[in-house]
């Protein structure tokens, strides 16, 4: 009765003990009574065996199984899903350090750098002043303002008498940003003419365009007529 | 190395020659017209701008004004554009600088020579010398490309610091006669 119970026992803890799910106690246990009983011994066999076929069926038809037209369907279905946004940037990432990581990269940030620094010198030489220390362009040419130096040019009298009126009168010269734009704003800063006479006539606002006249003889009444 | 960088250094190593080749220089429209004082017409050919000034500068003393010739002279930086003028005589317009908004250019004619600042897209004239029955003008106007743009019509001075030729310090009267020296 005793042998038959641990029988009993023993058939119902076969397949955990085939699948190793027992304690070491009950394990100890069933092999114990696999070595002393024979009919416990039989049954282990049955299902060792049963088992065992079971398992053979299921590879061949795992084997059987056509897995080249299950493949296709998967891969299109995968294909056509779209990259997700963070799959794009970690693509993206990716790319770029190998980018970086290249051996050019160094020489395109030193081409960029100098790039920068001759376009912004460029446009801070285009936008300086003529009176700021800057300036880059062209080199200016020093131009002697000074009225005591001696005049190539034929000057006449009434105009210096005019200007020496008009130093004595200085207004206020407005500062630019008050001052008006003027289309035709024009200063004579030198003038040099072997023979005849030069008579510059300008529009004191700058308006009118400037008439630099030049006379090859004395030149008449023309020279009286216009406003100096 | 990588293909995809190489028009990207290509690009980056001619910008600076892009930039350079940007230089600025100026476009002189230089009009050629005879004025004389036996009657009233002016050429239709002249330029609507150029006709404003026809009366105001040269009215008192001629009324006929006719185009002879006209010509655009495109110069750059330190160099002279020449045009030959109906009385055998050379024009000459030398590029000299950039003064803010200003061009400052030298021009030869005859025996006159002279260096003006005129205001980019300004116009001014040069008359006297005889010519047939009457003197030649030539209405010349210079404007700047490949610089800054002239400033609109009417408004204020942008805030550049402005431009002080030697002559305008004292009075604007006084800025187109002083006699200067070499």
């Amino acid at each position: 009765m005793n042998e038959t119970k641990n029988c009993q026992q023993t058939g119902e803890r076969l397949e955990k003990f085939l699948d190793g799910e027992l304690t070491p106690q009950q394990e100890q246990l069933v092999k114990e009574e696999l070595a002393n009983c024979g009919t416990c011994r039989v049954k282990y066999e049955q299902v060792s065996r049963l088992r065992a076929l079971v398992r053979e069926v299921y590879v061949e038809e795992v084997r059987r199984a056509d897995l080249e037209d299950l493949l296709p369907g998967v891969l299109r279905s995968i294909k056509n899903r779209p990259p997700s946004l963070k799959a794009r940037f970690a693509d993206w990432l990716e790319r770029y350090r190998i980018g970086l990581a290249s051996p050019v990269a160094p020489i395109g940030v030193a081409a960029t750098v100098a790039v920068a620094i001759i376009a912004a010198t460029l446009i801070y030489a285009t936008n300086s002043s003529p009176d700021g220390s800057t300036r880059s362009i062209a080199p200016t040419v020093a131009e002697s303002s000074s009225p005591s130096g001696p005049a190539d040019a034929v000057v006449n009298p009434g105009v210096v008498s005019d200007l020496a009126k008009a130093v004595a009168k200085t207004p206020r010269r407005p500062r630019h940003e008050e001052r008006p734009f003027r289309k035709n704003e024009t200063y004579i800063t030198y003038y040099n003419a072997k023979s005849g006479t030069v008579v510059v006539d300008a529009d004191p606002d700058g308006e009118d365009p400037t008439v630099v006249w030049h006379f090859d003889d004395e030149g008449g009444t023309v020279q009286e007529e216009n406003k100096i | 190395m990588r293909m995809r960088w190489v028009p990207i250094l290509v690009f980056l190593f001619m910008l600076p020659s892009m930039v350079w080749a940007g230089e600025p220089e100026v476009k002189f429209r230089v009009t050629v017209l005879l004025a004389t004082a036996q009657g009233d017409h002016v050429d239709p050919q002249i330029g609507k701008r150029i006709r404003e000034y026809l009366a105001k500068s040269f009215g008192a003393r001629y009324s006929s004004f006719r185009q002879l010739d006209t010509r655009v002279l495109r110069v750059a930086l330190d160099k002279t554009g020449e045009m030959l003028l109906p009385d055998q005589s050379t024009l000459g317009l030398r590029f000299r600088d950039i003064h803010g908004e200003f061009v400052k250019l030298t021009m030869t004619i005859k025996d006159l020579q002279t260096t003006i600042r005129i205001r980019n897209g300004g116009l001014f004239f040069q008359a006297g010398h005889r010519y047939k029955n009457g003197i030649l003008v030539l209405a010349i106007s210079a404007t700047l490309e490949g610089g800054p743009p002239p400033a609109g019509e009417g408004k204020l001075s942008p805030t550049r610091p402005e431009p002080r030729p030697a002559a305008t310090i004292r009075n604007p009267r006084t800025r187109a006669i002083e006699p200067a020296v070499k």
